[in-house]
C-alpha cells in the first residue's frame, strides 16, 4: 500500500529557485592566478571550470588545434573570469556568465552576477578533484566491482544461474513498468557524460598549460628512433617463441583432458595437481591475447572503465603467479635444507600413522571394544580381511621406502612451478598414500548399507507391506506363513549383526574423514593461492582513487545570500574506493559453497546411512577463476592473426 | 530525533539513533575497566568479581561499537539523492549516491518483521534488482517518513 501524502509546506521563496551548478576543480587553480575560466558549458546549468587562460584572444586559435581528438576541447567555452576586476572580453549576455573572486587559499570562491535578475538563482559550487588519467585515476558513477565480475560464464546447472536469470527477467518487466518521467530529462542529474568531463579535466588543463611551448627535442627523437629499430629485429623472435609456447601448451592440455570413453573421469577430474596444471596453463594462454588488447588500447590514449577491468584482471593474475613462484622457491630451499627432517616425518606419517596406528585401532576392535559385546565370528572375520589389505599395502609401501627422499626432492623442485603445484602435488600425494584406508571406508560403508536396506525391506515385510515399485510407495501386501517366518528369522539376525558392522563402519568413517579434512584444508590454502585480489587491495591501500566505486557528495559549506551573490551551497565530490568487502566478495561465495557441500544435509545424512560422501565437483571450485578467463580457448590461430596481422 | 537542514536547493534529512546511553556506556566501559585494573592490584586476585568486571567492559564495549550513530538523506536538486549511514566503526558506515535520473520510484511501504509491521522508504534504482532503502537500521516511524516523503518529492519534482 502507498501513502501519498502531501502535506503543506511552508519553505522559504528561495528553495524553489533554479539551481546553477558550477563544477570547480580543487588544487587545480589557485588563488593567486587571475584571468578567464575556461571550461565546458555541459547544460545551460551545468558548468565545468577546468583551468585559466590569461589572454582570450589566443583562444580561438587554440580551439581550432588538430590535437582534440581525443578530448572535448572543442567544445570548451570561456565561461568567466576569476580575480579580474574589470574584463574587457566581449561575451554574450545570454550565456552564464561568471565572476569568481578567490581571496586565499582556503576561502571558497564568491561568484557574483552581471544581471540583477540572475540573483533569483541558487548557486551550487561542486567540489572535485579532477583525477590524473597518467597514474590510472578515474571518477565513476559505476561501481568497478560490478564490471570485474560482470562477465563470469556460470554453468548452467547451477542455483545461482537459474537465479541470476530470474532476477534478468524480472528487471525487464520492471523496465516495462516504469516509463521515462518528465523529471528524468537530460539536462537534470549527475549523468556518467558530464563524470567523463570532469576525467578529461586534468589532461585539458596541463595541455593548455604546455600550448605555445611544444618544441620537439631532437635527441630524443634519435634515441627513440634507434632503440624502436632494435625492438623491430627482435619483434618477430619473440612472436614466434610465443606461438611455439603456445602449440606446446596445447598440446599438455590435450593430453590432460583426454577422456578414455566418455563416462570415465580424465586426468583432471581424479588429480589436483592435474587441475592446477590446466589451470595454469590456461591462464598463460590467455595472457598474449590480454597484454596485446591493453597495449592496443594504450595506444588510443582514451581510457574508459573497461580498459581499467582488463588491466587490473591481468596485472592480478600475473602478480598471483608470481607471488606463487616466490613462495614456492623459499618452500623448496626450506625443505631441501632440512630434508632429513622431513623425511623422518614422511616416514612417521605414511608408517605410524596411516598403517600401524590403524592395524593398532582394527586390532582393538576384535574385543569388546570400549565394552561393546560384538558377534565374535563376523568380528574376527572383517578384522582378519583389514588386516590383510593393511599388510598388502604395507609391503608395496615398503618396497618404495628407498626412493622417499628422491620423492621429497621432487616436490620441493616442483616448487619452482609455484608453491600451488607443490600444494597440489602433496595433496595427491596424500591421497594415493591413504588409498587402503580408502578402499576399507568404501568396503565398510557397502556392508553398512547393504544391511541397512535389507533391514528396512524385511520391516516393510514385518509390518505386513511391501514396496511397490511400480508406483513408488509402500502398500500392503499378503505375505505367506512361510516366508513372514523365514523373513522374520533373518531380520531379528541382521538388527542383531547391526552393531557390530557400525562399530567397523564408524571406525573406518572416522579415518576417512582425517584424510578428507586434511585434503579440505589442502583445497583452501590452494583457492587462497589462486584467487587471491592481491593487485586490487595493494592498489587500494596505495592509490584509492584508481579504484573507484561509486562518488559521494559531502556538504562543505553553505552561504546565503549577500550583496551581488546568490545563495550558495558548496559540495564535495569525493570518489568512493572499492570497499575491502566487495573485493572479498567472491571469496565469501566460494567459503559458502564449500560449507555447503560439505555441511549440507546430503553429505550428513551419506554418513550416517553408509552412501560415500561425494568429494566436492572441481567445477564449482575453479569456477571463479574460470570465469576470467574466455570460456572456449583463443586457438594458436587467431593468436596468429593477432600477432601479425594486426600490427 | 529527527533534523532537517535546510540549504539553497538541497535538503539533508538526518535521523539520530534513539538509543541514547552513548555517554552512560562510555562510562560503564571506563569503570569497570578501571575497576577491573584496580582489583589486580591485590594479593589473592578475586577472580570472580574479575570475571564480572571484565564481562561488563567487553559487553559495554560491545555496544559501544555495534551502534549506528545516524543516518542521513541529502536530496540535491536536479543532481540526485545520497543516503549515507555513519557509524563509529569504519567498517558499518557506508554512502550510496544515486543520480536522479536512475531513480525509478520513491515510495513507502510496510514490511513484516516477525510479528511487527514496520514502515520503511525504499528507493527502486534503476539496472539494479534490489531496493535500498533509505535508513535501514533506524527506520523511523511512519509519520517521520512522510514528513521526509513530501518534501523530498516536491524538491525533486521541480521543472528546471
Amino acid at each position: 500500500m502507498m501513502s501519498r501524502v502531501h502535506t503543506p509546506i511552508s519553505v522559504s521563496s528561495t528553495r524553489d529557485n533554479p539551481v546553477l551548478r558550477v563544477y570547480w576543480p580543487k588544487n587545480q587553480i589557485q588563488h593567486v592566478e587571475s584571468g578567464y575560466l575556461v571550461g565546458w558549458s555541459y547544460s545551460p546549468f551545468d558548468l565545468v571550470i577546468v583551468t585559466i587562460a590569461k589572454d582570450p584572444t589566443r583562444l580561438d586559435d587554440f580551439f581550432q588545434t588538430k590535437q582534440s581528438l581525443y578530448y572535448e576541447i572543442k567544445s570548451l567555452k570561456i565561461l568567466g573570469t576569476l580575480n579580474l576586476p574589470h574584463s574587457c572580453y566581449e561575451h554574450k549576455f545570454q550565456d552564464n556568465w561568471l565572476n569568481i573572486r578567490l581571496r586565499t587559499q582556503f576561502s571558497h570562491p564568491q561568484i557574483y552576477r552581471v544581471n540583477d535578475t540572475d540573483l533569483s538563482l541558487n548557486l551550487h559550487v561542486i567540489y572535485y578533484v579532477p583525477p590524473q588519467p597518467k597514474k590510472m585515476q578515474i571518477l565513476s558513477l559505476e561501481p568497478l566491482s560490478l564490471l570485474l565480475l560482470k562477465n563470469s560464464v556460470f554453468d548452467h546447472s547451477s542455483p545461482e544461474y537459474k537465479k541470476d536469470q530470474h532476477t534478468k527477467d524480472l528487471l525487464q518487466k520492471l523496465d516495462l513498468h516504469f516509463p521515462r518521467r518528465p523529471e528524468n530529462t537530460w539536462n537534470r542529474s549527475l549523468r556518467s557524460d558530464l563524470v567523463e568531463l570532469l576525467n578529461q579535466s586534468f589532461e585539458v588543463h596541463v595541455f593548455m598549460r604546455q600550448y605555445p611551448n611544444r618544441k620537439n627535442n631532437i635527441l630524443i627523437q634519435s634515441s627513440k628512433r634507434y632503440f624502436l629499430f632494435f625492438l623491430n629485429l627482435l619483434h618477430p623472435i619473440v612472436l614466434f617463441f610465443l606461438i611455439f609456447l603456445r602449440v606446446l601448451n596445447e598440446l599438455i592440455l590435450h593430453v590432460i583432458n583426454y577422456r578414455v570413453h566418455p563416462s570415465l573421469p580424465n586426468m583432471r577430474d581424479i588429480f589436483v595437481s592435474a587441475r592446477q596444471v590446466d589451470l595454469r596453463l590456461q591462464q598463460a594462454c590467455f595472457w598474449p591475447v590480454q597484454y596485446m588488447k591493453l597495449w592496443m588500447l594504450r595506444k588510443s590514449k582514451h581510457v574508459v572503465m573497461r580498459d581499467y577491468k582488463e588491466y587490473i584482471r591481468l596485472y592480478n593474475n600475473l602478480w598471483l603467479v608470481a607471488n606463487d613462484i616466490i613462495f614456492g622457491i623459499t618452500m623448496c630451499s626450506f625443505i631441501l635444507e632440512n630434508l632429513p627432517l622431513v623425511v623422518n616425518l614422511l616416514d612417521k606419517v605414511l608408517f605410524k600413522f596411516a598403517i600401524k596406528d590403524v592395524r593398532v585401532m582394527v586390532t582393538w576392535l576384535i574385543d569388546t571394544p570400549a565394552g561393546l559385546k560384538l558377534n565374535n565370528d563376523i568380528c574376527k572375520f572383517i578384522v582378519k580381511l583389514s588386516v590383510w589389505i593393511i599388510d598388502v599395502w604395507y609391503t608395496v609401501l615398503l618396497s618404495f621406502r628407498q626412493y622417499i627422499p628422491w620423492f621429497v626432492r621432487t616436490i620441493a623442485f616442483s616448487g619452482f612451478c609455484g608453491a600451488s603445484l607443490m600444494i597440489a602435488l602433496m595433496s595427491d600425494f596424500l591421497t594415493i598414500m591413504t588409498i587402503h584406508l580408502y578402499v576399507l571406508y568404501l568396503a565398510s560403508a557397502c556392508l553398512y548399507n547393504w544391511q541397512l536396506r535389507i533391514i528396512y525391506s524385511l520391516l516393510q515385510l514385518f509390518r505386513g507391506k511391501k514396496r511397490n515399485v511400480l508406483r513408488n510407495r509402500i502398500d500392503s501386501y499378503e505375505y505367506d506363513l512361510d516366508q513372514l517366518l523365514l523373513g522374520t528369522i533373518l531380520f531379528t539376525v541382521l538388527i542383531f549383526f547391526l552393531p557390530t558392522i557400525y562399530v567397523f563402519y564408524l571406525a573406518f568413517a572416522v579415518t576417512r574423514i582425517t584424510v578428507m579434512t586434511c585434503l579440505a584444508i589442502f583445497e583452501t590454502i590452494l583457492a587462497f593461492l589462486n584467487h587471491f585480489p592481491l593487485f586490487v587491495t595493494m592498489l587500494r591501500i596505495k592509490d584509492p582513487y584508481r579504484i573507484p566505486s561509486g562518488l559521494s557528495l559531502e556538504i562543505v559549506n553553505s552561504e546565503s545570500s549577500k550583496e551581488n551573490t546568490m545563495p550558495t551551497l558548496y559540495l564535495f565530490c569525493k570518489s568512493k574506493p572499492m570497499s575491502f568487502g566487495s573485493m572479498f566478495d567472491h571469496y565469501r561465495k566460494l567459503a559458502r559453497r564449500l560449507i555447503s557441500h560439505y555441511l549440507s544435509k546430503k553429505s550428513l545424512v551419506s554418513l550416517l546411512v553408509g552412501c560415500p560422501i561425494p568429494p566436492i565437483p572441481a567445477e564449482q571450485l575453479y569456477n571463479i577463476q574460470y570465469a576470467m578467463l574466455p570460456h572456449p580457448r583463443v586457438s594458436t590461430k587467431k593468436l596468429w592473426n593477432l600477432f601479425f596481422e594486426s600490427k | 530525533m529527527l533534523t532537517v537542514k535546510r540549504y539553497p536547493g538541497a535538503t539533508e534529512f538526518i535521523v539520530h539513533t534513539s538509543k541514547g546511553y552513548g555517554t552512560q556506556m562510555f562510562a560503564i566501559c571506563f569503570l569497570s575497566f578501571s575497576v577491573g585494573v584496580a582489583l589486580l592490584a591485590f594479593e589473592p586476585a578475586p577472580s570472580l568479581l574479575l570475571w564480572i568486571s571484565g564481562a561488563i567492559f567487553l559487553s559495554s564495549l560491545f555496544q559501544i561499537i555495534s551502534g549506528v550513530n545516524h543516518e542521513s538523506l541529502l536530496v540535491v536538486r536536479d543532481l540526485g539523492i545520497q543516503t549515507n549511514c555513519h557509524s563509529i566503526v569504519p567498517w558499518k558506515s557506508s554512502s550510496k549516491l544515486i543520480p536522479l535520473d536512475s531513480i525509478r520510484e520513491i515510495f513507502i511501504h510496510e514490511a513484516f518483521r516477525k510479528f511487527d509491521v514496520c514502515y520503511y522508504m525504499g528507493i527502486a534504482i534503476e539496472r539494479e534488482p534490489q531496493i535500498h532503502v533509505v535508513f535501514p537500521t533506524l527506520l523511523p516511524r511512519r509519520d517521520v517518513l512522510q514528513k521526509i516523503y513530501s518534501e523530498t518529492l516536491h524538491l525533486l519534482k521541480q521543472e528546471t
